[in-house]
C-alpha cells in the first residue's frame, strides 16, 4: 500500500492555509460564558463536528464527485451560510486554502484558482476544499475524513490559544472524539446539497455576534 | 377533512404526493387590502378578522388544537401589487407525539410594492414530536416581508423541555428570482442531546426583515442590537447578518419565551403603521 504523503502533508498544520485566525464561534461562546468548562468545551466541539457532517461534508462531497458544480454549490454555500461571520470565515477559508494550494500544487490547483478567479465565485471553503483534493488525487472517502479532522482539530488549537484547554488536555479530547468522528462520517458521508442543515444554531448565532465581541483573538 | 394517508401509500414508485394547499390571496382594492379567497384545506382553518387599517388580517388554526401524527399542511399565500397582509396564527403551534412525521408548507409570493407579515406564534413541540417546516418566499422588486418564525423548548413544566423526536425547519428567501437564503436548521437528538446543546435557552427565533421599502427599519433593528454591549450570560441574546443589501436576518435566543417575544415586538414596532393597525395590541401586548 502506497504510503499517503499527500494526505498527510494536507493535515499538517504548517500548511500556511490560514485557519489558525478562525474560532468557529467557539471565542465569542466562551467570551460569553457559555462555554466555561472541559464538559462545556468537549461538547461545543461534538456540536461542531456534527455541524460539520451536515453543513461542510455535503458541499465538499458533492464537489469531490463533480467539479464542474462548483459554481453551484458555491452559490449553495453562500445562501446557506446565514450568519455574516460564518458566510466570511467560510469564503476566508476557502480563498486561502485555495491560494495557498496553487503555490504549493501549481500543476493540479493552478487552473481551479484561475477558474474560480474567471467566474467571481466566492470561493466558500467546503465546495472548494472536494474540488482541490480531487484535483490532488486524494478519495472522496479520505477527502471527507480529512475535512472532519480539520474541523475538530481546528477548535481545539483554538480552544487552546483562548486558554480554554491546555495543549495536552486538547489532544486528549481530539483522541476522546475520535469515536463520535467515526459516527459522523457514518451517518453524514452520504449527505449531499439536498440535505444542508444547520444542526448548532445556537452556537451559530453566538458566533454571529463575534464582531460585537470588545477584543479579540480570532477573526471568527 | 384529514389528510387522505390511504392516497399517498398508493402513489406510484417516484411520485412525490403532494396534499392540496390551502390559499390565501390578498389584492389592494382601491386603498384597502381585501382577502380574495380564503381556501381551507385539511386540517387548516383560517379566519380573517375585520381591522382599523388599510391591511388585511389573516389567521390560521388548526383542527383539534395542533399537529397530529401524519398531519400535512400546505399553505399558498398570495399577495397582490401593492397590497398589505398581516398572517399569524391563532396561539401557538402544538406538535404532538408523531413517530410518522407531521409537515408543515409554507409557500408565499408577494408582489410588486407589496407587504406581507408573517408572524405566527411559536411552535411548540412536544415529547416524541417529529416536525418538518418549510417556508419559501418570492419577492418582487419593491415587494418586502417581515418574517418571524419560533421554535419554544415545549412542555417544560412536565419535563419535556426539548424533547421532541425531530424538528426540522427550512426557509428560503428569494428576492426578485435571487435566492438570498436557503437554509435548513435541524434538531434531532441523534446528534447530541438537543437540550445541552440549546443550553440555557428556552426560545430560539428568527426575524427576516426583506425589501427595499423596509431600510429604515432594518436600520433601526440593527442600532437596538448593536446598543446591547455582548456580556457574559444574558437572558437574550442576537445576532444580525445582513443578507443582502435589501434583506437582514436577525437570531434571537431567550431564556423565556416572554422575553423573546418582547424583543421581537420592540423590533416591530414599525409595522402597525405599514397596517394602519396594530395586530399585537388585540391580545393585550402592544408593538412597543
Amino acid at each position: 500500500m502506497p504510503v499517503p504523503w499527500i494526505l498527510l502533508q494536507l493535515s499538517d498544520s504548517a500548511l500556511p492555509t490560514g485557519g489558525f485566525v478562525h474560532s468557529a464561534g467557539l471565542e465569542s461562546a466562551f467570551q460569553q460564558g457559555e462555554v466555561q468548562g472541559p464538559g462545556d468545551l468537549r461538547r461545543f466541539i461534538l456540536d461542531a463536528i456534527w455541524l460539520a457532517g451536515h453543513s461542510s461534508l455535503p458541499l465538499a462531497s458533492g464537489a469531490h464527485e463533480d467539479p464542474d458544480s462548483l459554481p453551484a454549490l458555491d452559490a449553495r454555500a453562500d445562501a446557506f451560510l446565514s450568519s455574516e461571520v460564518a458566510n466570511r470565515a467560510s469564503r476566508l477559508q476557502g480563498r486561502a486554502f485555495l491560494d495557498a494550494c496553487a503555490r504549493i500544487f501549481p500543476a493540479e490547483l493552478s487552473p481551479l484558482r484561475e477558474q474560480a478567479a474567471r467566474l467571481h465565485l466566492r470561493r466558500h471553503f467546503a465546495p472548494v476544499f472536494g474540488v482541490a483534493l480531487r484535483a490532488l488525487h486524494v478519495s472522496l472517502e479520505e477527502t471527507q475524513q480529512l475535512l472532519l479532522s480539520l474541523a475538530a482539530r481546528g477548535l481545539l488549537q483554538a480552544a487552546v490559544r483562548l486558554g480554554a484547554a491546555g495543549t495536552h488536555e486538547a489532544q486528549r479530547l481530539l483522541r476522546d472524539l475520535s469515536g463520535a468522528m467515526d459516527e459522523v462520517l457514518a451517518s453524514c458521508a452520504h449527505l449531499r446539497e439536498g440535505d444542508l442543515a444547520q444542526t448548532a444554531p445556537l452556537a451559530d448565532l453566538l458566533g454571529a455576534m463575534h464582531d460585537r465581541l470588545y477584543s479579540r483573538l480570532f477573526q471568527s | 377533512m384529514r389528510t387522505p394517508r390511504l392516497i399517498e401509500e398508493r402513489a406510484p414508485q417516484g411520485v412525490v404526493f403532494e396534499p392540496p394547499a390551502a390559499r390565501l390571496d390578498f389584492e389592494r382594492v382601491g386603498s384597502r387590502t381585501v382577502v380574495q379567497s380564503a381556501l381551507p384545506m385539511g386540517p387548516l382553518r383560517l379566519l380573517t378578522p375585520k381591522n382599523h387599517g388599510h391591511a388585511a388580517w389573516a389567521y390560521t388554526s388548526s383542527l383539534g388544537g395542533g399537529f397530529v401524527d401524519g398531519d400535512e399542511v400546505r399553505l399558498d399565500l398570495r399577495v397582490g401589487r401593492g397590497a398589505a397582509a398581516f398572517v399569524s396564527t391563532q396561539g401557538p403551534t402544538r406538535v404532538y407525539r408523531s413517530p410518522r412525521g407531521c409537515t408543515n408548507e409554507t409557500r408565499a409570493e408577494v408582489a410588486s410594492g407589496a407587504l406581507l407579515a408573517l408572524v405566527p406564534d411559536p411552535t411548540a413541540c412536544f415529547a416524541g414530536a417529529r416536525f418538518e417546516s418549510r417556508c419559501e418566499v418570492d419577492l418582487a422588486s419593491g415587494a418586502s416581508l417581515v418574517l418571524f418564525d419560533a421554535l419554544s423548548a415545549g412542555r417544560s413544566h412536565r419535563n419535556e423541555r426539548w424533547g421532541f423526536r425531530r424538528y426540522s425547519s427550512g426557509l428560503r428567501l428569494a428576492m426578485e428570482g435571487a435566492v438570498v437564503l436557503d437554509e435548513t436548521v435541524l434538531l434531532d437528538p441523534e446528534h447530541g442531546a438537543v437540550a445541552e446543546r440549546l443550553g440555557r435557552f428556552d426560545l430560539l427565533a428568527t426575524l427576516l426583515i426583506a425589501g427595499s421599502p423596509l431600510a429604515a427599519a432594518r436600520e433601526e433593528i440593527s442600532r437596538r442590537i448593536e446598543a446591547v454591549p455582548v456580556a457574559v450570560r444574558l437572558d437574550l441574546v442576537e445576532s444580525k447578518s445582513r443578507l443582502a443589501p435589501d434583506a437582514l436576518l436577525v437570531r434571537i435566543a431567550a431564556v423565556s419565551i416572554e422575553k423573546g417575544l418582547a424583543r421581537m415586538r420592540s423590533h416591530l414596532r414599525f409595522l402597525p403603521d405599514l397596517l394602519g393597525d396594530d395586530p399585537f395590541s388585540r391580545r393585550g401586548m402592544p408593538c412597543t
